[in-house]
């Protein structure tokens, strides 16, 4: 037995046919429309995508591209290079962890103090807020929180000898659990853990951790039998969430930016609950949500008409 | 709701995701194999340089999937399938290249004396004897490989890249077994599926004897 040239050169083509093959039907179905909406990776954010999508698809004929990026900074910076066209984001999330501004001092105008820096900058703009404020929240397992008589956050103070487990985001922004630690003089025994979101409210629910970091507008919340504490010190700044888009990029989509501002103020914080609701606990598909909310919003507004 | 009501609402896009992961992972193994047997092969040649690429193979795979993948999304200044497709490649050398390289240094010495004896050049053992009888060890690198891409494409969801691992990360937000599995159960049958094709084809492919096997 031998192995022949005309052998190795046959598997050779073969692998490099197929490769090539590969590629361009990957490149075929992978990238395709004009813009590229990208959502980070929790439910909110892609209702919120597929809903700029199928509104922009809706009121332009546009084809848009929906992809999905791992956290906060991958779709800041792939929205700053123009890898991707547009993102939804939080003023709050703006202000301390992209642009590293004090969280509570500046509570009450994050999204006027993020706007500034975003036109100092002349890369990224704003569009006007959705509507609804997610905030983030400490949340502990509702009949733990009632025998230990803790409604709000600084009555967690003395309770050091809790676990906590807070997404690794929380445990790494200024205005998650190090800012918090300071401005309430909070700190647990032992250092929080980082938890996917996915597996914190099960595992609060489970009494694995007693304290978690969780979105306002959450609806697992409810549904692990968990409650919020107050943030009586007032810390956490407003996040208001935006439509966060790349100027260069939008500049030659002025239809598109026009239809993304008719859903300005039209997603409240109960809606945005409802929304997360529907994907979360009723396992609706994200789409088939969006789709609902905007045909809802659709027979709205010709009602006022 | 139902089993099936779920499959059938996810249906469609189940199978779009299962042609992103897969496209994907013929592109990835199809590369290294492109390069990592020739590369094996003539490293066995050069015993430092040898060391030195396998050592870097080595190091590449320590590198935490999520960290490499980040980190060639800001290099590559692209998200999805680009910057998937070199962080598979590079997590996909290592057992291609070092079953290559120990399959082709293993041939016993007395194997290698008898054919120089027999008058054949260092070139004419390395590609009559020492290649034919490292082809099973060259085969099981790629079906290790392969079985490790498939394995390793779900995490470049995270950068956009689609594929099964949307429902795996979707399913663990949401707190939905059944969207995991959605995810899971395609995977674990592609990485069957791609073995045994892997084997059968080495089977059919190769050169050997009549009767002889591999």
């Amino acid at each position: 037995m031998r192995i022949s040239n005309r052998f190795l050169m046959g598997i050779a083509i073969f692998l490099i046919v197929l490769a090539a093959i590969a590629l361009f039907v990957l490149r075929a179905i992978t990238v395709h429309g004009e813009i590229i909406i990208a959502s980070k990776n929790f439910t909110e954010s892609r209702v919120l995508v597929e809903i700029m999508a199928q509104t922009i698809e809706n009121n332009t004929g546009l084809a848009v591209n929906r992809r999905e990026l791992g956290s906060t900074s991958l779709c800041y910076d792939a929205l700053h290079s123009g890898t991707i066209s547009i993102y939804p984001e939080y003023t709050g999330t703006l202000l301390t962890d992209v642009f590293k501004m004090p969280p509570a001092a500046e509570a009450m105008d994050a999204f006027t103090k993020v706007k500034e820096r975003l036109n100092a900058a002349g890369v990224l703009e704003m569009l006007p807020p959705f509507g609804f404020n997610d905030t983030y929240v400490l949340v502990m397992k509702a009949d733990v929180a009632q025998k230990k008589r803790i409604s709000k956050i600084s009555d967690l103070v003395t309770y050091t000898e809790f676990k906590a487990g807070f997404t690794s985001e929380f445990n790494q922004r200024p205005d998650g659990y190090p800012g918090l630690s300071k401005h309430y003089g909070l700190r647990f025994r032992s250092q929080p853990i980082d938890l996917a979101p996915g597996h914190m409210y099960g595992a609060c629910a489970q009494g694995l951790v007693q304290v978690i970091s969780a979105f306002s507008t959450d609806a697992r919340i409810a549904k692990f039998g968990l409650i919020t504490l107050a943030d009586d010190k007032a810390f956490f700044p407003a996040y208001q969430a935006v439509p966060l888009v790349n100027k260069k990029i939008m500049r030659a989509y002025p239809a598109a930016l026009v239809s993304l501002e008719s859903l300005a103020g039209k997603i409240s914080d109960s809606t945005m609950l409802q929304l997360n609701y529907q994907v979360d606990i009723k396992g609706l598909p994200v789409k088939e949500a969006a789709r609902r909310f905007l045909a809802q919003l659709k027979k709205n507004s010709l009602r006022k008409d | 709701m139902s089993i099936v009501e779920f499959v059938h609402i996810h249906l469609s896009e189940l199978g779009m995701r299962s042609l992103e992961h897969l496209l994907l992972c013929i592109a990835t193994i199809s590369f290294a194999c492109l390069i990592a047997v020739p590369a094996g092969i003539l490293l066995t040649r050069f015993r430092t340089l040898g060391a030195v690429a396998m050592s870097f193979a080595s190091i590449v795979q320590t590198v935490p999937s999520l960290a490499l993948l980040g980190l060639l999304m800001v290099i590559t200044n692209r998200i999805g399938y680009a910057p998937s497709l070199i962080a598979l490649f590079l997590y996909s050398l290592l057992p291609i290249l070092q079953n290559t390289h120990s399959g082709i240094q293993q041939t016993p010495q007395s194997i290698r004396d008898a054919a120089m004896a027999l008058g054949m050049s260092p070139q004419q053992v390395l590609w009559q004897v020492s290649l034919p009888l490292a082809l099973p060890v060259i085969v099981a690198g790629i079906r290790t490989s392969t079985v490790l891409v498939i394995g390793t494409a779900t995490l470049c969801a995270f950068i956009g890249a689609g594929g099964l691992g949307v429902f795996i990360n979707r399913g663990i937000e949401t707190i939905n077994p059944r969207l995991v599995l959605l995810g899971v159960i395609p995977v674990s049958c592609m990485a069957l599926i791609a073995d045994w094709l892997i084997a059968r084809l080495a089977k059919v492919l190769s050169p050997a004897a009549p009767g002889g096997d591999i």
